[in-house]
């Protein structure tokens, strides 16, 4: 009789990385055999099925918890308590807190304590897997004992389905297309991607467009200021949609000529894989777990020097072999994120712990 | 290389040949250093301009009190001596210049009055248009309130019916698991009781056939007034069921001989139930064959009508049983007996009964298996003189040759008969020395004083 398995996170929805990993996992436990169950404070209707209220948690010490930590919540005291025997974390990281200072109170309060709570829980855990090596250094940091990297889970599979048809018509013609997918956050830096596209246009191509792809909500602030930018800058062929169906996320991803990012602090960054996967060419600036999920692949901007990234952009753009080899190197990393391989790393690491 | 301002990690990339590349582009195309300059200073989000109100009205109350500019101010100079002569001088410079002076004040005063004006209109605009921003403000974030409590009453709903939904998809997976297991339970339930029926109404119609045909019998002979017939009947009925009141097992022990001497008698039958299983022994009596075939580790059951009997065998471990021999026969299962065994049987038999259970025999015993009937020889008159008449109960003798016939005509084949038990030659006829008179004294003797018993020994084709 196989252990149960208990996944505890604050939040959960669809789309996002956190939720989506958690999803995934849970059908990887099944495939191994083991009763699972999701528990979280906060459920998308959308999902309600499939997650339970954290209200109606009841377990036995001989479970097994993973506890999602990706900012602070009660949950962390929640789990500090548990008398689980075996408790797993999975580190998504947690953005300092200081980016969203006079943007947004309640996200720089809940970036605060998570980073307290961090500290708090570095001896509750049996095993802390990080997104990582970037996630696993700060665990490392903060004194944490057993630490592994495991990276997050995407199912390609899921990818392969027709792009939204209205926008692949409106702009897959001969204008280049900048793309970025994130959520709109002060830490994904998008000014600075509106800073490059200013340039690009201005000095080298008027027929470009850019499109700012990810939900804004909570960040009215920033989403004001960046408008502000863009009326300054008297720029009109940018993109802002909010959140879209994921449909209308393969669309702007095949009618994409390069992917831009220019975010300062990320724990994984899931688009990096996703614009591997559509052959989008990668040009992003070097911060967080940025290095770490390229790997050897894709063009990284050590300086925001923004002509230099307006002419990287054309070189992708007009040079087909360079533009080809950056291609293929992102094609051999994505190898490495092979969902079956992640997998099995994880059945591997997960059978020895449940055995203990 | 790694100074470089750019990271390509991939062998057939040359970085600095890259760099090369966009120093030229850069080169060749105007960027302004100022805008590039302007782009690389972090904007403060902060920063807003952010409009102060307070400023502007005291702007505009400065405004309101000094746009009428004062042009004939007094004059004064408290200077001693020199004082009102520089006062008559000023004055004498003001009444000279006045004519001009005057009409550039008079376009200033016009000025300020416009531009005041202008701008208290604006500012009554601001405080109009606020208020009724305001007002909208107020009006529209009601609207978003009760739209997002709204909002968040549908998602509590849809939560809970997402609940529900859940909630019963479970419950109907359950009871389509229940009714499965119910149908397939049921299934198994049914086909059993239909099969019980096909049995049971199969018996019920051949009993009831049965029942009908005697009945159909019993009335067709009484419509054709066969009173003889029915009369016949009615005396073989009651012949059946007559009953002999004596202690036949008493009778048996003086007259038939000791168990011993049976046995004897019978161990030359072993020979054909050799190897064999489930060997019949028709009206067993004391059990010696079945005790013989015992000895041989032979499996048989016997029968016999004698309650007295059935118990005595009990008594001595053999496994026998009361019942008829047709009855019994009737229910074996058909090639089932490997053998058939009725020694002295046969003379208390009506001659229909012994048809019948030869040929119940021959369908009730495997192939190969052998019947043995052993019974009163008629063709020696002695028997009359003894055997026959002495037991009460014995109602008819079968010739040798008519018994044989009916075990042939059955089917069965290797048919041999043994005359067994001769009367001791010191109670035959002395024997004359002619031989002519010998001979006629022989068959004299074969007639009167012949073999008492004979046996039929046959074997299922």
């Amino acid at each position: 009789m196989n252990r149960k398995v208990i996944q505890l996170l604050p939040s959960i929805s669809y789309g996002d990385a956190v939720s989506n990993h958690t999803l995934t996992l849970a059908n990887v436990l099944s495939e191994l055999g083991y009763e699972n169950e999701i528990y979280a404070m906060n459920i998308h209707p959308k999902i309600a099925t499939k997650v339970h209220s954290i209200d109606k948690l009841k377990t036995d010490e001989n479970d097994i918890i993973i506890f999602h930590m990706a900012i602070g919540s009660p949950l962390s005291k929640l789990v500090k308590d548990l008398p689980n025997t075996t408790k797993i974390m999975i580190y998504h990281n947690i953005t300092p807190a200081d980016y969203f200072l006079n943007i947004d109170s309640c996200t720089y309060g809940l970036c605060c304590q998570g980073r307290d709570e961090l500290k708090m829980l570095k001896d509750t855990f049996t095993l802390a897997l990080a997104d990582s090596e970037f996630n696993r250094a700060e665990l490392i940091e903060l004194g944490y004992k057993n630490t592994q990297v495991l990276p997050l889970i995407v199912n390609f599979d899921d990818y392969n389905i027709l792009p939204d048809k209205k926008i692949v018509n409106s702009y897959d013609d001969d204008f280049t297309n900048i793309l970025f997918v994130g959520r709109i956050v002060p830490n994904k830096k998008h000014e600075d991607i509106i800073k490059s596209y200013y340039t690009y246009k201005k000095y080298i191509n008027r027929k470009s467009r850019l499109f700012l792809i990810g939900s804004s909500s909570g960040m009215d602030r920033y989403v004001k200021y960046l408008r502000k930018l863009i009326y300054d800058f008297d720029l009109n062929d940018i993109y802002i949609p909010g959140h879209i169906t994921f449909k209308e996320l393969v669309a702007y991803y095949k009618i994409a000529s390069v992917f831009l990012c220019m975010s300062e602090h990320e724990g994984f960054c899931v688009p990096l894989l996703e614009s591997m996967y559509f052959k989008v060419p990668i040009i992003a600036y070097e911060a967080a777990a940025i290095p770490d999920t390229l790997g050897n692949s894709g063009i990284i901007v050590r300086e925001k020097k923004f002509d230099i990234i307006a002419e990287l952009i054309n070189l992708v753009e007009t040079n087909e072999d360079f533009r080809e080899n950056v291609i293929k190197s992102q094609n051999n990393r994505l190898n490495y994120f092979n969902a079956d391989r992640i997998k099995n790393t994880f059945k591997e690491i997960f059978k020895n712990l449940a055995r203990e | 290389m790694s100074n470089n301002i750019i990271k390509i990690d991939y062998n057939n990339i040359d970085v600095e040949d890259i760099m090369r590349q966009i120093r030229e582009n850069i080169s060749k195309r105007n960027y302004s250093r100022e805008d590039l300059d302007a782009l690389e200073k972090e904007i403060c989000i902060t920063s807003d301009d952010e409009f102060d109100a307070n400023a502007f009205a005291s702007h505009i109350a400065t405004n309101n009190t000094h746009w009428n500019i004062q042009m004939a101010g007094n004059i004064s100079n408290n200077k001693r001596f020199i004082g009102p002569l520089i006062v008559l001088f000023k004055r004498a410079i003001r009444k000279l210049t006045y004519w001009y002076v005057k009409f550039l004040f008079t376009q200033q005063i016009e000025f300020n009055a416009s531009v005041t004006n202008s701008i208290n209109q604006i500012d009554r605009y601001i405080k109009y248009a606020k208020a009724e921003n305001d007002y909208q403000n107020k009006y529209y974030s009601s609207k978003i309130n009760n739209l997002m409590e709204e909002y968040l009453r549908l998602s509590k709903e849809i939560s809970r019916v997402s609940e529900e939904n859940y909630k019963l998809k479970e419950l109907v997976i359950k009871l389509e698991n229940d009714i499965y297991m119910l149908r397939s339970e049921n299934t198994e339930k049914i086909n059993h009781m239909k099969e019980e029926l096909l049995v049971l109404s199969k018996e019920a119609n051949k009993t009831s056939e049965e029942n009908c045909r005697k009945l159909e019998d019993a009335l067709n002979k009484l419509q054709q007034r066969d009173i003889p017939l029915l009369k016949k009947e009615l005396e073989k009925y009651l012949r059946k069921h007559e009953h002999v009141d004596m202690d036949y097992t008493q009778f048996e022990h003086k007259f038939r001989g000791t168990r011993e001497e049976i046995k004897r008698r019978q161990a030359g039958y072993l020979k054909y139930f050799l190897n064999k299983n489930k060997v019949l022994d028709i009206g067993c009596g004391r059990g010696e064959f079945l005790e013989l075939l015992k000895e041989s580790n032979i499996d048989a059951i016997g029968i016999d009508l004698n309650r007295e009997n059935v118990k005595y065998c009990n008594e001595k471990g053999l496994s026998v049983v009361h019942a008829d021999a047709i009855e019994y026969l009737s229910q074996c299962d058909n090639s089932s007996l490997g053998g058939v065994f009725m020694s002295q049987v046969a003379e208390h038999l009506r001659p229909n009964e012994l048809i019948s259970i030869i040929k119940l025999a021959k369908k009730k015993l495997q192939p190969g298996a052998y019947i043995i009937i052993e019974t009163i020889n008629p063709t020696a008159l002695i028997v009359f003189a003894e055997s026959y008449y002495m037991d009460p109960t014995h109602i008819t003798l079968v010739h040798p040759l008519t018994l044989k016939f009916l075990i042939e005509s059955e089917g069965f084949s290797n048919i041999e008969t043994l005359f067994l038990s001769p009367v001791e030659e010191a109670n035959r006829l002395p024997k004359p020395d002619q031989a002519g008179l010998d001979e006629i004294i022989s068959k004299l003797n074969d007639l009167i004083y012949g073999y008492r018993d004979y046996s039929v020994i046959a074997k299922n084709t």
